[in-house]
């Protein structure tokens, strides 16, 4: 059954949509992550206008991200205050993010960057990931201890100006890289549609050293309001997001989810984490591989209407 | 003096036979005009809308006999969408990766251009008339605007064909040559594809009438292209109040999300 999407001005095919919504929901229930690094290069290749894709991306990580914050809130693993500095950066890095976007737009070079900056933080990341996975598995197996984290222990981070306490965190540390990483990240929400938890949990956990029980709640909290304030800044600025696309995108990934979550459950933590690595390394592949085949048409155009006089 | 009266009644029977006579003639040889009706003017664009046909009935006013004997009467019609500016990237390689290099802008080019001809258009008029009326997806004027980044010796009609043939592949440019039919001696019906995704906005329906090359008459009508129910409330809402559209999104997410949590949550529990 075929569906308009008013923004996109695309037919698509409903239960192709619906099902892409709930195949990402179940890996990110299974993972335990937002699933924004898959969903929009599925719906690039679905051919959804990569403007389209990135910005209701956003909207739809909002609606898969507000139960796990929930959840976190009451088990009270969630520290507000980091993720409120965090959000600070956010918010400016997600401004400028779209500025750029729009720039980028104009002159034609968005969808190169878009695939530029999956193929980099993907492949990146993915390969990180599974490398670290496997010394893990390696560690289990030879006895070892699979802590990460190493009390006491500082790096050049810790040396920086404007400290902070965060108590939930047990952390004393300068705001400067908590509002870095977050700007960071805030870019990246606008400019590739992700929620950026891929690149947030280990930034705390490898260069601020957070607890690892309050990682992931804090990541989603930023998160939420990140793709929040993305989301109506797209939509007020490009006109971008479709709101059809989304609810749909939603239902099926808040379903799949449900389905990921249960499946996830029998795997054990670093079989989980080598199977995600491979899957953004994956994603991070085909990307590149997008971008270095010769294409179908060398050609491209892009129109801008001229408005209707004599109504 | 009244043996003058019948040199006077001659002389302005001939007068009147004369003005009578040509009088006639011109009557005949009164310009061909071509009427046409729309089948319909709106095209809506609804959540299942995948295309659509419309026909442009016309007829040929004051007909000469021997030429529509002869078939000598050509029928063109053209519907044009909506100008826009449009703007033609070349990508090249560059460090193995393709990327967007050359462009060019072209003005106020038809978004839609659909052409209905009943025979093959070099047998309707000569290339310098058809370029003229734009008759033809190759005469369709592209007029470039500013040449873009000069970075390679691309040169510029290689973009406009491939303007043609993008538009093309996507049937927003087409011409169908069998697309004009006699009904009768004067009556004709063009028909026109429409596609699924015809851009918005008023499309002029132009009819001319040809004969032996030369252009008789034409004449102009149009309908309009527009979203329909909630597509079209959606669209406007997004680009009339975007700001409170962003706003909206957000809730619908949050709510989508909570609602879930909630189902999902006490299920399980």
């Amino acid at each position: 059954m075929n569906i308009y999407l008013p923004i996109a001005e695309l037919s698509v095919n409903i239960f192709v949509i619906f099902g892409m919504g709930m195949a990402v929901g179940f890996l990110s229930g299974m993972f335990g992550v937002g699933g924004g690094f898959l969903m929009t290069p599925l719906l690039i290749f679905y051919n959804v206008p990569p403007a389209v894709a990135v910005a209701t991306g956003a909207n739809q990580i909002v609606a898969s991200s507000i139960s796990g914050t929930m959840a976190h809130l009451q088990r009270g693993t969630l520290d507000i205050k980091l993720g409120v500095v965090l959000l600070v950066g956010g918010i400016l890095g997600s401004a400028l993010g779209v500025a750029l976007f729009t720039y980028l737009r104009n002159i034609g070079q968005l969808d190169l960057i878009i695939s530029l900056l999956y193929v980099f933080f993907l492949g990146s990341v993915g390969t990180l990931m599974v490398v670290e996975s496997l010394r893990a598995r390696h560690r289990v197996k030879s006895g070892g201890k699979t802590d990460i984290r190493k009390p006491g222990q500082h790096n050049w981070v810790h040396g920086l100006p404007f400290k902070m306490r965060f108590r939930k965190s047990k952390l004393y540390l300068s705001a400067l890289p908590v509002l870095a990483i977050g700007f960071g990240i805030g870019v990246l929400v606008s400019v590739m549609g992700v929620g950026g938890g891929f690149i947030m949990v280990p930034a705390l956990i490898y260069l601020l050293k957070v607890p690892t029980n309050v990682v992931i709640g804090t990541s989603l909290f930023q998160i939420i309001f990140v793709t929040a304030f993305t989301t109506i800044l797209q939509a007020a600025t490009n006109q971008t997001v479709d709101i059809i696309l989304a609810l749909i995108l939603m239902v099926g990934g808040v379903i799949g989810a449900q389905f990921g979550a249960a499946a996830g459950l029998r795997l054990r933590g670093d079989q989980l984490r080598i199977l995600l690595g491979l899957l953004v390394l994956s994603v991070g592949l085909r990307m590149g591989y997008e971008l270095v085949v010769t294409p179908a048409s060398i050609y491209s155009v892009s129109s801008a209407e001229i408005a209707e006089t004599g109504q | 003096m009244t043996k003058r009266w019948p040199i006077c009644m001659i002389l302005t029977t001939g007068l009147l036979v004369a003005w009578i006579i040509p009088a006639s003639g011109q009557q005949q040889v009164e310009p061909e005009q071509i009427q046409i009706g729309i089948s319909t003017d709106t095209v809506g664009l609804g959540s299942d809308f995948s295309g659509t046909t419309i026909a442009v009935f016309g007829t040929v006013e004051n007909a000469n006999r021997l030429a529509q004997t002869l078939n000598e009467y050509a029928v063109v019609v053209v519907v044009r969408g909506p100008l826009e500016n449009n703007v033609i990237r070349r990508k090249e390689r560059v460090a193995g990766i393709w990327v967007n290099r050359s462009t060019r802008t072209y003005r106020n080019v038809p978004s839609f251009y659909a052409l209905a001809a009943d025979r093959s258009l070099e047998r309707i008029a000569d290339q310098q008339k058809l370029s003229e009326l734009e008759l033809g997806i190759g005469n369709i004027a592209l007029k470039l605007f500013s040449r873009g980044t000069e970075s390679s010796i691309v040169p510029a009609p290689e973009f406009a064909d491939q303007l043609r043939n993008i538009r093309m592949a996507r049937s927003l440019f087409s011409e169908d040559l069998k697309g004009v039919e006699f009904l009768g001696t004067s009556l004709f019906r063009a028909t026109l594809a429409i596609p699924a995704d015809v851009p918005v906005g008023k499309h002029t329906v132009t009819a001319y009438l040809f004969r032996e090359g030369v252009l008789l008459a034409e004449r102009e009508g149009s309908f309009r292209v527009q979203k329909e129910g909630l597509e079209k409330q959606l669209y406007n809402f997004a680009h009339n109040q975007s700001f409170l559209y962003g706003v909206f999104a957000v809730l619908l997410a949050l709510a989508t999300g909570w609602l879930a949590s909630i189902v999902f949550g006490t299920t399980r529990k």
